[in-house]
């Protein structure tokens, strides 16, 4: 069991050898090849993996951005909008308030064109029915310059005002 | 009945076979180069290595199934494991197919030995072949020329990576008395000669041992001829079938040990510790 035969141990190193050479040239070289190109694979579905998420995150970055500057935008919009509005409606009451002054004033001239007119014909009628009702008491004509001072003395007694007033 | 003495299947495996009329007996010069039971399965067990190796690497796809998965884990834990976690990295990647050259042919070559195979061709009854169980690293031959592979590798990778005054003066601590060295010295050369020794021994005899325990107990189920200790049989095989389950065990156990004691050894010499 124990007898040494060198023959054994030369067929053991011969065939050892060969396996060796077999398994080197036509095992592990190509199994390892197998291997590393997986691992090849997978690092370049990693990096690839990497760079869309980076990409997915830079897009992410400029879509922000972009809505960031929209917003900024449609507020730019918004408050100019509001600017212009706003001096638009101080414009439309400036012109407005001008514009009714103007009228009051065109009133105010009316009215004192009117209650002018008015008076004057007042006054008419009065220096009339005075002279008239002063003939009769008196009895006689009166002449042209009694009845004018008697239509004077009489309007100065009449308060203008108070029946301008009573006209508005 | 030669089945009674178990020994005399190991002394058998040494004659020269005759396959199809032929006794392949050879010499060469005073060297017996006889094709023998030992030589055959020494064949068998690289051939059937060489061809599971092929056929893995041939159906290899870089999308991996399920079962060269489970081949690339044991392939990888090899690599990384048996040769990457005990040697230098470069040492490692030069020594690997060696490494697991030697794991996988001695793994396959024990359990090879565990299957019964019908090589007594000649010596069957009735020309009926005989199955036997036979393993080519039960021969210390074997072993030893293996165990030689790896310690010629060791001294010249270690001379190689150290050169040859360094390598040397690697065996003896930089510590020790100067006295002591010389001493030292030839202490490490008989161990390493012992590593030698070790290696081929202990698997050679743990196989002929796991199947020297299988064939007492075959003989012994053979022995039996009377009816009342048929009851025998039962426990008997039952431990056959256990001691054939451990012997799986140590084909793997052993295999791993002679490679990473291997690439120990390599490693160690490549990268010395002062």
């Amino acid at each position: 069991m124990l007898s040494i035969q060198p023959g054994l141990m030369i067929y053991t190193l011969i065939t050892f050898g060969i396996l060796l050479f077999v398994l080197k040239k036509y095992a592990f070289g190509p199994l390892q090849a197998v291997i590393d190109q997986r691992r090849d694979a997978i690092e370049e579905s990693i990096h690839h993996a990497e760079e869309m998420d980076r990409k997915a995150k830079e897009a992410l970055a400029e879509y922000r951005q972009s809505i960031s500057t929209a917003k900024m935008e449609a507020e730019q919009i918004v408050e100019r909008a509001r600017k212009i509005g706003d001096d638009q409606k101080a414009e439309i009451i400036g012109e407005a308030h001008v514009h009714a002054q103007k009228e009051v004033e065109n009133a105010r001239d009316q009215i004192r064109r009117e209650t002018r007119k008015a008076v004057d014909e007042i006054k008419d009628q009065v220096a009339d029915l005075t002279i008239l009702a002063a003939g009769k008491v008196a009895g006689r004509t009166i002449t042209k310059e009694d009845h004018l001072r008697l239509v004077d003395e009489a309007l100065a007694e009449v308060d203008f005002d108070r029946l301008g007033a009573g006209g508005n | 009945m030669s089945i009674l003495n178990p020994a005399d299947e190991f002394t058998d495996a040494l004659k020269p076979v005759d396959i199809a009329g032929h006794h392949l007996q050879f010499k060469l010069g005073p060297v017996d180069m006889s094709i023998n039971k030992v030589v055959l399965y020494l064949f068998l067990g690289a051939a059937i290595t060489a061809l599971v190796f092929i056929l893995i690497s041939k159906v290899a796809r870089v999308l991996p199934t399920r079962k060269q998965a489970g081949f690339e884990a044991i392939y990888e834990y090899v690599r990384d494991v048996l040769v990457g976690a005990v040697m230098p990295a470069e040492a490692a990647a030069a020594w690997f197919p060696y490494i697991a050259g030697l794991f996988f042919f001695i793994l396959i070559s024990n359990i090879i030995g565990l299957i019964p195979l019908p090589f007594n061709l000649a010596s069957g009854f009735h020309n009926i072949p005989e199955f036997k169980t036979y393993a080519a690293t039960a021969n210390i031959n074997v072993t030893i020329a293996l165990a030689a592979i790896t310690f010629v590798a060791t001294h010249v990778s270690g001379i190689r990576a150290n050169g040859a005054i360094g390598y040397f003066k690697g065996w003896m601590p930089s510590t020790a008395p100067p006295v002591l060295k010389q001493v030292l010295f030839v202490l490490h050369g008989i161990s390493e000669l012992f590593r030698l020794v070790s290696l081929s021994v202990r698997l050679f005899a743990n196989l002929v041992a796991g199947h020297l325990v299988l064939l007492v107990f075959y003989a012994m189920i053979l022995m039996i001829q009377s009816v009342a200790l048929a009851i025998l049989i039962v426990p008997l095989e039952a431990s056959v079938v256990a001691v054939s389950l451990f012997e799986i065990f140590v084909a793997g156990i052993q295999a791993y040990i002679f490679a990473i004691l291997s690439a120990v050894y390599i490693g160690g010499a490549i990268h010395q510790e002062h």
